[in-house]
Order: C-alpha cells, then sequence, then structure tokens
C-alpha cells in the first residue's frame, strides 16, 4: 500500500515525493485490498460495463478521482509539476496545438503554424473568435505574454526548455492575431513542442493564479490545494463541449480509497488504478476498466562520459540482458507492451521497423568479455515513486546474472533521489512519456536540457539537424528513422517495456476517447457527458 | 537588595509555600514552555536535514541549477540555519506560524517577495477536521471504556469480564489502518451502508455530512477501547482488592456503595492518564485511519507537506502538537494531582 501511495507523486510530468515507509502496512495493505477488490462483484461469466451509446446527454456534474499533488498542486500551467497539475490546466486553458488520439500535431489555439522554407520561422495565425473567461478576445499579446513569463527565469518554469530556440527580440507580432516567430536555430518540430501544459496561453500580464482566467472549456470557480477543484462549464467555448455543467477534481492519493470511491458511487472516474486492481475488476459491470497504450516507459539511462558505460559493447550487453516480455509481464503485471531501446512507441514518427532487440545473456558475455570487463558489476539507482520501477530494476537485476552482471538495485526516497542521485549518478531510472520528435531536443540533442545519457554523437547532431530544416513530413520521418537507428545500434537508454494507463470510469460515463499522451483520454474532459 | 525587593520575594515564598498547587503549575509550565522550544529547535534541525531541499522537490527533480539556485534564495535557504531559526522562532511567538513554501506558488514569481500562502490558512481545516474526529471518538470512548472498565473490574471473573478482555485485546492487537479497512470492506463496499471515503468539500465542516464520520470514528474506538478499557479496569480490579474496600465490606457497607465510593474514585488517577494519552494519540493526527479513509485532517496533512518538504508548515505543525502534547500532559498531571489527595500534600 505504501508503494502505491508514492506512485501517486513523480517528477516532470508527475512529481515524486516519498512518504513514510511502512512494510508492514505494505503487506497487510495488499492483502487486504486483495480481499476488498475480490468482493467487489467480479465475476468471469459477467462482461465488463458497456458504454453508454447515443446522444451526448447534457448536464449534471462530473466528479474524477485523482492521486493529487497535495501541497504542490497548482492552478499556474507555467510552475505544473503534477499529474493533477496536467488535468486540471487542460480543463483551465488551452495551448496552441495539441495532440490527437492518434499523436498527430493538431492546431488548437493556433489556427495554423507555417514555417518558412527552412524552419527558421513560424507564422503563428490564432483562431478566431476565441475569447478567455472573462470575455477578453485572445491576441498575439497574450502568447508574447505568456512566453516571456515562461522563458523568464525568475517563473522557473519547465516549460522554458521548449521554447529555448525563440528568438523573443525578433519574434514580433504581425497583427492582434499573427505572430512571426524568429528561431534562432531551424526547428520544424517547433508546433509539437507547443503542446505541454506548460504552454498553456494566459491573458496579457496575468499574474493572479488564485483566480485563474483561461481560454479552457472549464471556468474556475473554487480549488482548495491538495484537496478539490470545482470549474464550471465554460459556454463560450471555441469547440464542442463541455456537455457536464460542473467538473469537481477530487484528490485522493491513496490508490484503495480512489477505487474505493468509484464502486460507491463517489467519483465517476479515477486515474491509476494499481494493477492488481485493474486485473480484479476488469469483469465488473459497474465499471469500466481502461487499459490504454501510452508513450509512458521508466528507462534505464546509462551516462556515456564515465566507464564502464562509455565502452558501446557494455551498453549494448545491458541492453542484452534484460528480458523485456518478463518484465512487463512481471513489473506491470502484464499491463504494458515492449519496448525496443526508443522512446514513443505508437507514435507516428516511432520507427517500428527496427529489428526488436530481444532478450540474449550469451551474446551479452561476449560482448562484456571482449570489452575486457568479465563479471560486471553495476549500481542500479531507482525510487519507489511510480509503480514499476524497482519491480522493474530487481526483475532486470534477476535477468542480468544469466550475462554474468550483477545489478545491485538501490531504492531512494524519493526526495532525496531527484537531489542528489538522479542525473548525478551513471545508472538511474527515469521517466518519460515523450514522442521521440520532443526526446530529441529534450534529452538527446546538443545542449539538451536533460541529456541523461551525456550522449554527444557528431553524426546525430547533424542528421537532426537536418530534421529540423526539412519541411517535408516523409522525408523528417526518414532521417527520425536513421536518428532512431543511431540511438538503438549505440544510444544510453535501456527501455524495456511502456506502460498502459489503467484507469477506471463508471457506466454512467460516456464520450471518453482514450489518448496515448496521458490518463484519462488526456483528460479532455470536455468530451465526457453522463448518462442519467 | 532594597527592602521593597526583600518583602516581595519573600511575599512571593510565602504564596507559593502555601499554595503547592499552584507552585507545581508554574514549575510545569515553566519547564514545559522550556520543553516546546527544544523540541521546535529538533525539529527545525531534522527538517532542514531531510535529504533532497524543497527547491529541487519543488521543481520535480527537473530543474536546472540557475533555477534550482533562484529558488533556494528565493525561499530563503541559503541562509544560516540559526538565522533562519531565529526569524522563524520570532515569527511564532507572535503568532505568525510562517508563510508555507508551496502554498499557492506565488512564492516563486517575480518580485522577490515571498508571497506563499500562510500556513495558518493551510493548516487550520485539517486541524479543525482532525479536532472533531477525535474529540468525537473521546466523547463517545470516555464513558464506554468507564462503563466497560468498571463493570470488568468489578467482577472480572464474571462473563462481561471475560468478554470485555477478549474484546479490548483484539482491538488493542490489530493495527489501525486494518482496522479501518476491514470496516470499509464490510459497510461501504460490501453492504454499501456508509460512504468509503470520507470525501468534504473544502470549507464544509464534518458534521455537516455525519455519514463520513462514522466509520473513522468506528475504527478509532476500536483501536483506542482496548487501552482505555484496559487500564481503567486495571486500576478498579486494584481498588477492588486493596484493604479499604475490604474494611469496608467487612463493616457491611453496600456492594454499589463501595464501588461508587472507593473502587471508582481510586481508577479516576489511572484514568485521567490514560485519556490524555489517548487524546494525545488522536489529536496528534491519526495519519493511517486519515489517509485510508482519505479524512482531510492534520495527519495525512502533515504526510504531504513532508513530502513537498515545506518546511515551514511542518516547523508549525510539528510544534503546534508539540504543545498540545506538553499542555495535555500538564493538564493530566494537575487533574490527578487533585483528584489524589496524598499528592497535594506530597510536593
Amino acid at each position: 500500500m505504501t508503494e502505491r501511495l508514492l506512485q501517486t507523486m513523480s517528477t516532470a510530468d508527475i512529481s515524486r515525493r516519498g512518504l513514510f515507509k511502512a512494510a508492514g502496512a505494505l503487506g497487510a495493505g495488499v492483502l487486504i485490498s486483495g480481499a476488498l477488490s475480490a468482493c467487489g462483484g467480479s465475476g468471469s461469466d459477467r462482461s465488463a460495463a458497456a458504454e453508454p451509446t447515443g446522444k451526448p446527454q447534457r448536464g449534471g456534474r462530473l466528479r474524477t478521482g485523482h492521486a493529487g499533488g497535495g501541497d504542490v498542486e497548482t492552478l499556474d500551467p507555467a510552475k505544473s509539476l503534477t499529474l493533477i497539475d496536467e488535468a486540471r490546466a487542460r480543463q483551465l486553458y488551452d495551448t496552441l496545438t495539441f495532440y490527437s488520439p492518434d499523436m498527430k500535431v493538431v492546431p488548437w489555439l493556433a489556427k495554423s503554424i507555417e514555417p518558412n522554407a527552412d524552419a527558421s520561422q513560424f507564422r503563428i495565425v490564432l483562431r478566431q473568435g476565441v475569447t478567455f473567461h472573462n470575455g477578453k478576445p485572445l491576441t498575439a499579446d497574450d502568447v508574447l505574454y505568456t512566453w516571456r513569463r515562461i522563458l523568464d527565469p525568475a517563473t522557473a518554469s519547465g516549460g522554458a526548455a521548449a521554447l529555448s530556440r525563440v528568438d523573443m527580440k525578433a519574434t514580433k507580432k504581425v497583427s492582434a492575431t499573427e505572430i512571426q516567430v524568429v528561431l534562432t536555430q531551424p526547428q520544424i518540430d517547433f508546433p509539437a513542442l507547443l503542446t505541454g501544459r506548460e504552454q498553456s496561453i494566459i491573458p496579457n500580464g496575468f499574474t493572479d493564479f488564485n483566480h485563474p482566467i483561461g481560454t479552457g472549456p472549464f471556468v474556475y470557480k473554487s480549488f482548495t490545494q491538495g484537496r478539490s477543484s470545482l470549474f464550471t462549464r465554460n459556454p463560450h467555448y471555441w469547440q464542442d463541449g463541455p456537455y457536464v455543467n460542473e467538473l469537481e477534481m477530487i484528490s485522493i492519493p491513496d490508490p484503495v480509497a480512489r477505487l474505493n470511491a468509484l464502486i460507491a458511487g463517489q467519483v465517476d472516474a479515477i486515474e491509476n488504478l494499481s494493477f492488481t486492481d485493474a486485473r480484479t475488476h476488469q469483469n465488473d459491470t459497474n465499471l469500466r476498466v481502461l487499459a490504454t497504450k501510452s508513450m509512458t516507459c521508466l528507462p534505464f539511462y546509462m551516462q556515456m562520459d564515465v566507464a564502464p558505460f562509455n565502452n558501446p559493447d557494455v551498453r549494448k550487453a545491458l541492453r542484452l540482458a534484460v528480458d523485456r516480455e518478463a518484465t512487463v509481464r512481471t513489473a506491470l503485471s502484464g499491463f504494458g507492451d515492449v519496448g525496443n531501446d526508443l522512446f514513443g512507441k505508437g507514435d507516428p514518427f516511432y520507427d517500428a521497423s527496427i529489428q526488436q532487440r530481444t532478450y540474449d545473456p550469451e551474446q551479452a558475455k561476449s560482448l562484456l568479455k571482449k570489452a575486457g570487463v568479465d563479471g560486471l558489476r553495476v549500481t542500479l539507482n531507482t525510487n519507489p515513486g511510480t509503480v514499476g520501477n524497482v519491480e522493474s530494476c530487481q526483475a532486470f537485476a534477476e535477468q542480468a546474472k544469466a550475462a554474468g552482471i550483477t545489478v545491485d538495485v538501490k531504492s531512494w526516497d524519493v526526495g532525496k533521489f531527484n537531489s542528489d542521485i538522479y542525473n548525478q549518478v551513471p545508472l538511474a531510472q527515469t521517466y518519460w512519456n515523450f514522442p521521440p520528435e520532443i526526446m530529441f531536443p529534450f534529452a538527446l540533442a546538443p545542449n539538451a536540457p536533460y541529456n541523461e545519457t551525456k550522449y554527444r554523437n557528431p553524426q546525430f547532431q547533424t542528421r537532426y539537424a537536418d530534421s529540423q530544416r526539412t519541411i517535408d513530413e516523409a522525408k523528417r520521418k526518414e532521417i527520425f528513422g536513421d536518428l532512431q537507428q543511431m540511438l538503438w545500434d549505440d544510444g544510453g537508454y535501456v527501455i524495456w517495456g511502456f506502460i498502459r494507463f489503467t484507469d477506471a470510469v463508471s457506466s454512467r460515463v460516456g464520450g471518453l476517447v482514450e489518448h496515448p499522451y496521458f490518463n484519462l483520454g488526456a483528460f479532455q474532459f470536455r468530451t465526457w457527458w453522463l448518462s442519467k | 537588595m532594597t527592602t521593597a525587593a526583600i518583602s516581595s520575594q519573600l511575599g512571593i515564598r510565602r504564596f507559593l509555600g502555601r499554595h503547592p498547587i499552584a507552585t507545581f503549575m508554574l514549575r510545569r509550565i515553566g519547564l514545559g514552555a522550556l520543553l516546546v522550544v527544544a523540541v521546535s529547535f529538533l525539529v527545525f534541525l531534522a527538517t532542514n536535514l531531510l535529504p533532497g531541499d524543497a527547491a529541487r522537490a519543488m521543481l520535480g527533480g527537473r530543474g536546472t541549477p540557475t533555477q534550482i539556485e533562484a529558488v533556494r534564495h528565493e525561499l530563503g535557504l541559503d541562509r544560516p540555519l540559526l538565522a533562519r531559526y531565529g526569524t522563524w522562532a520570532t515569527g511564532m511567538l507572535h503568532g505568525d506560524l510562517g508563510t508555507s513554501l508551496t502554498g499557492g506558488s506565488s512564492a516563486l514569481t517575480g518580485g522577490g517577495a515571498m508571497s506563499g500562502r500562510p500556513v495558518s490558512s493551510i493548516i487550520d481545516e485539517p486541524v479543525r477536521n482532525t479536532l472533531v474526529l477525535g474529540l468525537l471518538t473521546v466523547v463517545i470512548l470516555a464513558p464506554l471504556s468507564l462503563l466497560l472498565g468498571v463493570l470488568a473490574g468489578v467482577r472480572p471473573r464474571g462473563l462481561i469480564g471475560q468478554f470485555v478482555s477478549v474484546l479490548t485485546l483484539a482491538g488493542l492487537s490489530v493495527p489501525d489502518f486494518v482496522v479501518a479497512t476491514l470496516l470499509i470492506l464490510l459497510f461501504a463496499v460490501t453492504w454499501g451502508l456508509l460512504p468509503p471515503v470520507s470525501l468534504l468539500a473544502p470549507g464544509e465542516s464534518p458534521l455537516s455530512d455525519p455519514a463520513i464520520l462514522v466509520l473513522p470514528v468506528a475504527a478509532l474506538l476500536i483501536v483506542s477501547v482496548g487501552f482505555t478499557t484496559r487500564q481503567i479496569r486495571a486500576g478498579v480490579m486494584r481498588a477492588m482488592e486493596s484493604d479499604y474496600v475490604e474494611m469496608a465490606r467487612l463493616n457491611g457497607i453496600p456492594e454499589r456503595k463501595v464501588v461508587l465510593r472507593w473502587a471508582l474514585r481510586n481508577a479516576v488517577a489511572p484514568s485521567i492518564q490514560t485519556f490524555a494519552q489517548i487524546i494525545q494519540y488522536l489529536l496528534g493526527g491519526v495519519v493511517l485511519t486519515e489517509f485510508v479513509f482519505g479524512y482531510p485532517g492534520i495527519g495525512a496533512g502533515f504526510v504531504q507537506y513532508v513530502s513537498a518538504r515545506d518546511l515551514p508548515t511542518v516547523q508549525a505543525v510539528a510544534t503546534l502538537l508539540a504543545v498540545v502534547y506538553i499542555g495535555m500532559n500538564i493538564l493530566a498531571d494537575l487533574l490527578v494531582t487533585l483528584a489524589i489527595p496524598k499528592l497535594r500534600t506530597g510536593q
């Protein structure tokens, strides 16, 4: 149970924090929750609840249960850290672009974003008729203010990395609804970088995030950190929906309590069931348990600039020493898909043609011998902040034995991991949920802000620069294929699998469209409706 | 020394000599205050020694070094430890519980001024909620355990005595979160009689929706009643076996009077201390119970503040708890002293 308490908060898009450890609590909690779930009325002869059909019905209050971020929850999108912040940002605000359920970048607040010939400039044309919740129309000034604020070091926003190539001096508004963006370097993927929640557009000059104003489908009514928020339907929203009148988002950190709330009808949807509970309730007729494919992975990173990982044979050996199917089965209880040491499986730019790496401890052993490192011993650092973390490391440690590699798994308190371990030790577990075109600038290209593997391949750098000048999508996909081949050959990541989102909704909920980007249909609550 | 000074000193001494209880109280309060100071400093030290600092915790581990430095400076984390303690302690004495590091996150907006939410506004509701839960439990627990304890103590080998013995042992042995989970399993999930999660809208008092209090209070009662009942039973048993009770019986005083006048009165002292302990336990925030029920109290809240490294809030809550604990102890000691005449003259 403690582990699942910890799962609720993790870094980056989900901030990780440790709670106190109660080993007894874990054991008893698992037993009891198993008993609880078993009494939830599951039976193999019953089919799971069907989704309501027909036209969306209007009205009602949609209540959603989240793990929450406690004290760190915020309505300021530039400073958002936790998963519930992501969820709330998508209700109150909009970004210029977003991802469709098949992971294509689609216009959102921006009607169009057109590159020039070499993608060193973009012309953004904003959608007409969009207003903020206070009635003010959306203009270019709002976008520029939002960007200036994100880039301001005093804001300390995690969204600054996405805007790192924007030349704010040269970027100008051309009219009330048009902006000419000038980049310091070509970056055809610039529109994709604008999909992040930190890039939510706020009104020009706005600072009072206790009473937020956005263009989003829901309007702020009340918010208590760590408890719940209440938003009401925006009747002037520029897209279809919302269909519900009110949206209440509630923080329930304990996953068992969260599930109980759904079963008892206290909430209509919850995120992140434990894998055990997901399995137990798959046939529950009162709920729908989802197992949505996602790009979320828990890779191990190897720092390529220190021994022993500076040797490509050693890196390859480690990658061959993991049994991907077995790890998905044990660490994710089967709620996942095998990975191939590449990010963003399922994304249009993911190169599915690259040969799938398999568990080959014999080859790993011979590679190590060739590298002159017989009997390799490494410390794999992780934290219990995300479900699957520690289990996957332990599974790997077992599997690596056959390759003659001794893996010492060290699990740290999340706070300590984030401040003293992560990105400072040669081998550790990380967390990502981005498609390849975002991972390249974030973690792999030169000057990448999160270059965990210290990847510095000149050939990769040249090819990546080429890709960012390539307007034609098909040609760009080819270059991305080359880049991924390079990463597959000698990169520093062991990406053994991708997690499926295990969420659940009541049988009353209709209109949910599953999405690989985030849980609960990427929190697009505006499409949801409640049947009477 | 002047005559006035001497005589006032003598006057004080005479007063204290004639009022041993006042002396006792003053001494205890004085010591208590020192203890609170010591605890507050230890808490301050401990929270600052927690692995991982607030800046990185807030930035989620992915902040750039410049970002982290900027945040640390904003939060004053680069000032020396003693200076920070001094500022904070002075504030506390003026009733200013401090400003949360994460409340509102506006502590990080440009301008350099710390404008996070005041700690008092963050903890007022959780504290109130835990108080409601705790006091409600005590209000039921006290008469219940007194009744059971006296009945069992008067006739330990009778039916009630045996029953109480077994039941209380069971209640004592099962951990609080297990009791809580079992109650949820039975009453909420299987029989659907009560809500499994104590969902409370922010600002709402738990008393406005009593259904959410039933299971948490029941859980706490089951866990605590064992302890209190057995203590009272032991006190009563001891009293019933004493010489003066034997004497009273031999003198033909009816049993009922014996019980009421002697057994009960002599069970009061251990009862006071027992209840003081239980109240401390309950008001300290019964973390696991609150967590399992999703009850928005200070126990579960405190865990979140620690996780978020919200140092000012952690320090304020820990110090307040210390004040409550020490205050309860002083109160309990006073009541015991008042109840037992022997102790009054002994000091």
